[in-house]
């Protein structure tokens, strides 16, 4: 397997110190390796996409017995921020933010202190360092991950339209030129939802990824610690999700609609694809400051479970397209084997005049040569979120999506999937974000979206 | 409001360890004299200023070994090409005295360090991450001066002074307070005695994690007496809130409230005249007690009543943790919902306490000092949003909390999270802020 330029940590991109001392033994190859499949062509609701697929195509399973390894960690430096096209980790939980300071100055001091705080935390280490010597003053560091190996911990920060322009049109932090036509915007409104404000959008986001639950959460804990006076937390996301599968005695994970997805990623080492479709350009639209980063969008999307469940395996199947047991598409006559997943699907087969993939099926609606060849990077998470009051579970799929320009990207996806997806009448989308990801942290920056703010 | 005794009490004044007062980018000129250092000398080349320490991406070089003990500072510049951090470390290179992280490339910055006599370590570390880069041994050599000197002592000394002062001027008019409020309250003037409810209980609430930290027989006796809720009686009770022999063992401030602010007929109401004359007897008795204590007309179980600097800086955090944990979700006064002028009260408390070491963090950290200061006037600003007229003796009144916020009510249970108003997260974002703020003056001002 070669190496993909973009592997997510940019280890050989400028700033990455991988032979310094305070950076853990990689295991490049391994990690590398690990990162196929990063980009789903097309949304497929419930799909965890960016489930590594490329080192199952090759059939090698080293890769994937080491996707685990709690030891691994990755700089926050690099040319693009980590958690992007990195591995999927098992593990994610994402805040949004407020930011309740007046003047920039503040917004650059907590940006400073995040950036600091992020660096030794991805690197496995206490927040402030070594713990101080003065008893009476309280830890800076909560101490819930005090130990604990790295595990792939990732943060990755966004920012939201409002960061430019607040609701009531104020440029409040002299950003406003800044804003791209994109954040201008803002997400635009699409059939079956029902947003809750209080957990959707926000001026800042981050996205914390590990390999253990309690490492991501203690990272926002942190965080949010450190932006009290200067940002409150607005919402979190907490996202589970099977241990990263890269190779092919490992399945495809599951959605909670039990099935399988995210089949048809192209290869990582493809990094043409990735320059198309996924890095914003610096001839693009805010490629001053956005240059390296990318847009990701946020959709919480409650999965009417119970109601699933009570669907006839072969209703479940037309709905989705694919077959339950092996993932494979119903144009696959007879399927039997894990390999059957990765058939190409036949949207023209047909049986007694009749497709064998639903005009309505999720698989037909979202593929990309039925969008125009729209493409994004798929990293979302189950979720579950307790009981919903009234005898349910209140659970789904958290949907992460990163791409160029969601204009062309996801939009009308997403559109095309809340109009005639067969899906759309088990889902409901409850919150909803889009967040310009700044690009990677520079070598010398001494802040989080230097370019953006200095 | 006291759930069970608080840990607080527990959190006295220890034994001064290696003391060291963190304080950076003060520019303060170090003592004694010397030549000033060249390149990495050894003992006694003390320098007349800052200690220049040059960084680069794989050294750390301090031009000094040693100085004086007392408070040294160093002038940082880092020559390399990524960011960096200086610290000084105590002996056993394990725990930070004092540090400046994320200097960025060709920058420069001052890092103050109060060492006494001893052994220490310096060290950067580049990105903030990973192992030391340049560490050296640094002395603090032997000198006159004190490891906390006379200003600081004499500004400590202050603080306890006026502390005290503070609480027992309170308490001193807690007891004609509270006697005003329950001969309203016993002479059926019922309209007035709900005016001075919350009047009367600010000048407990002022104070309050000292009520809570000291006691008769046990450290929070006095405050379970005074300010418990029912809900507490009855979780330790394991029964029910209006089980009537919970009700029999409630006393204080809550108790009448609870009788005050409930319609005749209720669970929670007395059945005569003569159990609120009992329950007033009582809260004033109660209250005496208190007054005898703060006063030293009596001894509590930890002896006479005596603060220190700890019982200052805890009191102002500990009252600003009060209102963050149960006042903005309405929880202390769920019958009369008069939970802002608490608020008010735990503030003004807090402040108050702030304002006795002050002087202290100014000289230390005056970032940190305008911070504190800039948070409590935001709070405030967002109390005065709720102000709806003025009270008896002159003091803002404030809404009826239900009607700005999601509430218990008549001690039933917390309302779901969602149902939080956005004043209420006004309100806890920047108690939040504040609380945090006001977390750091405990390492500037204990040692």
């Amino acid at each position: 397997m070669s190496e993909p330029h973009l592997s997510g940590k940019g280890s050989d991109a400028p700033g990455g110190r991988p032979d310094s001392p305070g950076a853990r033994p990689l295991g490049r190859r391994h990690l590398l390796g690990a990162a196929g499949g990063a980009l789903l062509v097309g949304g497929a609701a419930g799909a965890l996409a960016t489930r590594a697929l490329d080192g199952g195509a090759d059939g090698d399973a080293e890769e994937g017995v080491l996707a685990a390894d709690l030891s691994r960690s990755y700089p926050l430096r690099g040319e693009h921020q980590a958690g992007i096209v990195t591995p999927a980790q098992d593990y994610l939980f994402t805040a949004a933010f407020d930011v309740t300071a007046t003047d920039i100055e503040a917004l650059r001091d907590l940006m400073s202190r995040w950036c600091v705080a992020a660096e030794q935390m991805c690197a496995g280490e206490l927040v402030g360092g070594e713990p101080l010597e003065n008893p009476h003053a309280p830890p800076r560091d909560t101490g819930e991950a005090w130990g604990y190996p790295p595990s792939s911990l990732t943060l990755t920060f966004g920012v939201g339209p409002s960061l430019f322009v607040d609701a009531a049109g104020s440029d409040r932090f002299g950003l406003a030129a800044k804003a791209t036509p994109v954040l201008r915007a803002g997400m635009p409104r699409f059939g079956n939802e029902a947003l809750r404000a209080e957990s959707s959008d926000g001026d800042m986001m981050i996205q914390a990824c590990a390999d253990d639950a309690q490492v991501a959460i203690h990272a926002i804990r942190a965080l949010a610690r450190i932006g009290f006076g200067t940002a409150a937390m607005r919402w979190t996301r907490a996202g589970y999700g099977r241990t990263s599968s890269t190779s092919a005695a490992q399945e495809t994970p599951r959605n909670l609609f039990g099935f399988k997805d995210g089949t048809a990623n192209p290869r990582a080492e493809d990094t043409d694809v990735l320059a198309e479709h996924l890095w914003v350009a610096p001839e693009d639209e805010g490629g001053d400051w956005l240059a390296g980063g990318t847009y990701m969008a946020l959709r919480t999307i409650r999965m009417h479970l119970e109601t699933w469940d009570r669907e006839s395996l072969q209703a479940q199947e037309a709905v989705i397209g694919r077959d339950k047991r092996w993932g494979a598409p119903l144009s696959v006559p007879a399927p039997a084997q894990t390999a059957d997943e990765f058939a190409e699907p036949d949207f023209h087969a047909s049986e007694g005049g009749r497709p064998l993939i639903a005009d309505d099926a999720h698989i037909r609606v979202v593929a990309p040569e039925h969008n125009e060849g729209a493409r994004m990077l798929r990293r979302g998470y189950n979720y579950t979120d307790g009981a919903d009051g009234l005898g349910k579970l209140d659970g789904g799929l958290f949907f992460v999506a990163c791409m160029r320009d969601p204009r062309t990207g996801f939009y009308p996806v997403l559109e095309r999937m809340t109009q005639s997806d067969a899906l759309t009448e088990y889902l409901q989308h409850v919150a909803s974000g889009l967040f310009a990801i700044l690009p990677g942290i520079g070598s010398a920056d001494t802040m989080i979206g230097q370019k953006l703010l200095a | 409001m006291t759930a069970r005794p608080s840990l607080r009490s527990a959190r006295r004044l220890s034994p001064v360890a290696a003391c060291a007062v963190l304080a950076l980018c003060a520019c303060t000129a170090n003592p004694g004299t010397g030549a000033a250092g060249g390149a990495a000398s050894d003992g006694g080349a003390a320098a007349a200023g800052p200690i220049p320490v040059s960084i680069t991406d794989t050294n750390c070089e301090v031009s000094a070994a040693s100085a004086p003990s007392g408070v040294v500072s160093f002038e940082v510049t880092n020559n390399g090409t990524v960011p960096n951090e200086f610290e000084v470390l105590a002996g056993d290179k394990l725990r930070i005295i004092s540090e400046q992280e994320n200097i960025g490339p060709g920058t420069t910055v001052t890092l103050t360090a109060a060492l006494p006599e001893g052994e220490y370590y310096t060290a950067c570390k580049p990105n903030m991450v990973g192992a030391f880069v340049g560490d050296a041994a640094f002395t603090a050599l032997p000198s006159d001066a004190p490891a906390v000197d006379e200003s600081t002592q004499e500004l400590e000394a202050a603080a306890v002074t006026n502390y005290t002062a503070y609480v027992r001027d309170q308490v001193g008019t807690l007891v004609t307070e509270t006697k005003a409020f329950t001969d309203a309250y016993t002479s059926g003037d019922l309209e007035l005695a709900r005016a001075l409810f919350p009047q009367a209980r600010s000048y407990y609430e002022r104070i309050e994690p000292t009520a809570e930290a000291f006691g008769i027989e046990e450290a929070g006796d006095l405050d379970a007496a005074l300010d418990l809720r029912i809900q507490d009686v009855a979780a330790d009770a394991g029964s029910s809130v209006t089980d009537p022999a919970v009700l029999e063992t409630w006393t204080g401030w809550h108790r009448i409230e609870a009788d005050l602010f409930s319609e005749p007929g209720s669970p929670f109401s007395f059945p005569d005249a003569a159990s609120r004359q009992a329950a007033a007897d009582r809260l004033n008795a109660d209250t005496q007690t208190l007054y005898d204590l703060v006063y030293g007309n009596v001894e509590g179980a930890s002896g006479p009543f005596e603060l220190t600097l700890n019982d200052v800086v805890n009191g102002a955090q500990g009252l600003m943790d009060e209102v963050a944990n149960s006042k903005i979700a309405g929880e202390e006064d769920t019958f009369s919902h008069t939970d802002l002028a608490d608020f008010q009260a735990n503030l003004d408390g807090a402040r108050v306490a702030y304002g006795n070491v002050q002087p202290i963090v100014q000289a230390k950290d005056p970032q940190l000092d305008a911070q504190i200061t800039e948070r409590f006037d935001a709070v405030q600003a967002q109390l005065d949003t709720h102000v709806s007229g003025t009270r008896p003796d002159g003091a803002p009144a404030f809404v009826d909390y239900s009607s700005v916020a999601a509430v218990q009510d008549d001690a039933a249970g917390t309302p779901a999270s969602s149902a939080y108003t956005e004043a209420q997260r006004a309100l806890s974002r920047e108690v939040n802020a504040a609380a945090e703020a006001l977390s750091q003056v405990a390492g500037i001002v204990l040692h």
